[in-house]
């Protein structure tokens, strides 16, 4: 799927990422929560590469996060991966285009979408004192900082996703599959 | 071809899915539950020296902002002083930051309701995650602390060790939803649980007095010794009736302030097997 250095760079962007969250941004709390760049990561990748990428790097981002805290290992990635895909896959659909041509609210709703998804999927597998007033506090700083981190994260992606044949930032991109080589 | 691609793309999905699905399941299983364990601990072994430094850095950044905050009040109120407020407010607060940190260290040294052999530590940050209520203290395995042990401050429970590496350790706090701890208001036992803001108490029994707003919630020992008994969990500010006059919830405000954690007290006490 990705060129050899692609992973690495991908790695890199994922271990600076995590770091970065549980350094710096997971000490900045607004209305009770914080920034989750994490989230962000898949969400701006899928806009800019499509759905099958925005679900791989869902997956590894989520495992990266699944390290940090105390829910089951592999909830994240689990829904990370999805979200991922959705966004991706909604980005490609023909009602996605005016969603892409506005893809720095569009990561920041899409974040918040993320964030609704992960806490709806923690209550499911049991996870107590998710779905409370707090979630919509979580969601708004959630899917206001994605939207401030989207276009350094677009730069970032595009650097680190080099690799892949058509990846862009003028028109819309095509669908993820023409963009592998 | 563009039909094989989606069917390629929802494959690549369903196989991540599958994995995460697995991952979930096999978290809650010894083996592989440990070696998931072991790989987090290292991971926060490696993050760790970063962690202490930004702590370390963002703590004073933190006290200077309060600082200013209380200087506008100041100002408001004593117009006369606000000069030299001005040139004494740096002093000021690096004096305040110190005399704070040392009188939390004192106090945590002589803790009025438990004599047990405790480490006293510091929080180097909040929840990695937006919905768990913990953090993560600078003491690890290489200090004599392991999951299972309370955590104490000077006013009382914060909560307990869930997991912990060679150099620090997660505390989950009090007043996350996913905690319980065996509780008692006058003679009656209750099961005190978190809220995520604060704490509820449900009665273990149908008999004995209902409490009273302003009464005081302590840990009572009976959830097999897993805390000591006698340490302030917090106070009684509702009670709440049904129509027939049934309680139905009591709401405790927490004896901690949870959102001004600086020094913890770690206390080395495990449940008696």
């Amino acid at each position: 799927m990705f060129e050899d250095l692609t992973w690495l760079k991908v790695a890199i962007v994922l271990g600076l990422s995590l770091v970065l969250q549980d350094v710096l941004l997971n000490q900045i709390v607004i209305l009770g929560a914080h920034p989750d760049l994490m989230i962000a990561l898949p969400v701006s990748v899928a806009i800019v590469a499509g759905a099958e990428i925005g679900a791989v790097i869902g997956f590894l981002a989520g495992g990266a996060a699944d390290l940090l805290v105390s829910t089951p290992f592999g909830l994240s990635a689990f829904v990370f991966a999805l979200v991922g895909y959705l966004v991706g896959a909604f980005v490609n659909s023909p009602l996605g285009h005016d969603f892409y041509n506005a893809r720095l609210s569009g990561t920041g709703l899409g974040a918040l979408f993320g964030t609704f998804c992960f806490a709806l999927t923690a209550a499911l597998v049991g996870q107590p004192g998710i779905l409370t007033a707090h979630l919509l506090s979580v969601m708004v700083v959630v899917g206001v900082s994605a939207f401030v981190f989207a276009p350094g994260l677009f730069m970032v992606w595009r650097w680190a996703l080099s690799g892949l044949r058509t990846l862009g930032f003028g028109p819309r991109m095509p669908s993820s599959g023409s963009a592998l080589r | 071809m563009a039909m094989a691609r989606g069917r390629n793309q929802r494959l690549t999905l369903m196989i991540l899915l599958l994995i995460s699905i697995t991952l979930v399941t096999l978290d809650n299983h010894g083996v592989v539950a440990r070696g998931i364990g072991h790989i987090k601990n290292a991971v926060v072994d490696i993050l760790s020296p970063f962690q202490r430094a930004t702590s370390a850095a963002l703590h004073p950044f933190g006290d200077v902002f309060a600082g200013a905050l209380h200087y506008g009040q100041l100002e408001t109120q004593n117009a006369q002083l606000r000069a030299e407020i001005g040139n004494l407010q740096r002093a000021d607060i690096a004096h305040n930051y110190a005399l704070t940190a040392s009188s939390q260290i004192a106090a945590l040294s002589r803790l009025p309701y438990i004599n047990i052999a405790s480490v006293v530590g510091e929080v180097i940050s909040p929840a990695s995650s937006n919905f768990e209520q913990s953090i993560q203290i600078d003491l690890g395995s290489s200090e004599g602390v392991g999951p299972g042990m309370p955590v104490v401050g000077p006013s009382g429970l914060i909560g307990v060790i869930i997991s912990s590496s060679g150099s620090q350790s997660m505390v989950e706090l009090a007043i996350d939803a996913r905690f319980h701890v065996a509780a008692l208001v006058g003679s009656t036992y209750y099961q005190s649980t978190g809220t995520g803001s604060g704490l509820s108490l449900t009665q273990l029994a149908t008999s004995g007095p209902a409490p009273t707003v302003g009464e005081r919630v302590l840990t009572s020992g009976q959830d097999n010794g897993a805390y000591p008994p006698g340490i302030p969990i917090g106070t009684v500010t509702a009670v709440h009736r049904g129509a027939t006059g049934v309680v139905t919830g009591i709401s405790v405000s927490p004896a901690v302030n949870f959102s001004q954690l600086q020094y913890i007290s770690v206390l080395q006490w495990l449940a008696p097997a």
